[in-house]
């Protein structure tokens, strides 16, 4: 963690400043909006709400904030619990976007050929289960340490070990008739 | 799949989602300042709650007539500073009534500035 970022959180959790705060959302606005757009499969707007509220919640909860792991890491975990609590209190939507996991699964099975003319990582994202999606996330696109994503999720060490494996394998799964494809 | 292939995937998966930086900062700033009017709000509607309960307490609470009994004895010696032109003493339980009420109007004033 820098050093400027370090002052900010200081002057945030002392004065409650929101000129500091300010600062660390601009700081890190992309990786919890782009974190929170992987585990809504793509959609924006539920993503940014889910963030700003994210970013809410941390103003609120700055106090608590121990410098035992970066100042990242600990909104991404409060972002993947406001994500969780979206999808519980909607759980009961048949209209929402997050299916569970058997339905993902079997949709996987179904449609794993919906890709079949595009590499996209992207559009690959939308077939994996949300551990799947957030460790693989976590891991690559932001670096993190297995550790570090298993303080995040609040799961252990090898949970999130099987579910990077499990996710790598789907995605070569889904991802596979499209090698065929350039091979042929 | 060969070792080239998984190569190719960690590769892909460093890619990090497109966001543009499109006013969300100003969104999330205008959603605070609103919760912290709203906290303050809240804050001071407590505030001025808890001193209305306080001063009823302390107005059921008090042993009027105990101190009523007392501050009598001593109203003969305050009678010379708290008469009025007429001649007619002003009781000095009055007067600490007045005194507990500008007092409470006082503090309200500062906690609402």
């Amino acid at each position: 963690m820098r050093d400027i970022e370090k002052q900010w959180i200081r002057a945030a959790i002392i004065n409650k400043d929101t000129k500091y705060f300010g600062y660390l959302v601009e700081e890190h606005q992309v990786t919890v909006r782009g974190y929170l757009r992987r585990l809504t499969k793509g959609s924006m707007a539920l993503a940014d709400d889910l963030a700003q509220e994210t970013f809410l919640t941390a103003f609120r909860k700055i106090s608590t904030y121990k410098n035992t792991g970066t100042f990242k890491s600990w909104l991404l975990a409060i972002a993947y619990h406001n994500f969780l609590q979206h999808i519980r209190k909607n759980s009961n939507n048949p209209h929402m976007n997050f299916p569970l996991d058997d339905y993902e699964a079997k949709k996987l099975s179904q449609n794993s050929d919906a890709i079949f003319n595009k590499i996209d990582i992207e559009k690959a994202f939308l077939y994996l289960k949300k551990n799947e999606r957030s460790t693989l996330t976590l891991c690559y696109s932001y670096g993190m340490s297995h550790s570090e994503i298993s303080k995040i999720m609040d799961m252990p060490l090898g949970t999130v070990k099987s579910h990077i494996l499990r996710g790598k394998n789907a995605l070569k799964k889904i991802l596979n008739p499209v090698e065929e494809d350039i091979l042929c | 799949m060969k070792r080239e292939d998984d190569k190719w995937l960690e590769q892909q998966l460093m890619l990090q989602p497109q966001i543009n930086k499109d006013g969300f900062n100003d969104i999330v700033m205008t959603e605070i300042e609103v919760f912290r009017k709203k906290e303050h709000e809240m804050r001071k509607n407590i505030l001025l709650g808890t001193y209305v309960t306080s001063f009823i307490i302390l107005l059921i609470a008090t042993p009027w007539g105990w101190l009523s009994t007392w501050l009598n004895d001593y109203q003969s010696l305050l009678t010379i500073f708290t008469a009025s032109e007429q001649g007619t003493p002003f009781p000095i339980i009055s007067l600490s009534i007045l005194f507990v009420i500008s007092f409470t109007i006082f503090i309200f004033g500062q906690e609402t500035n």
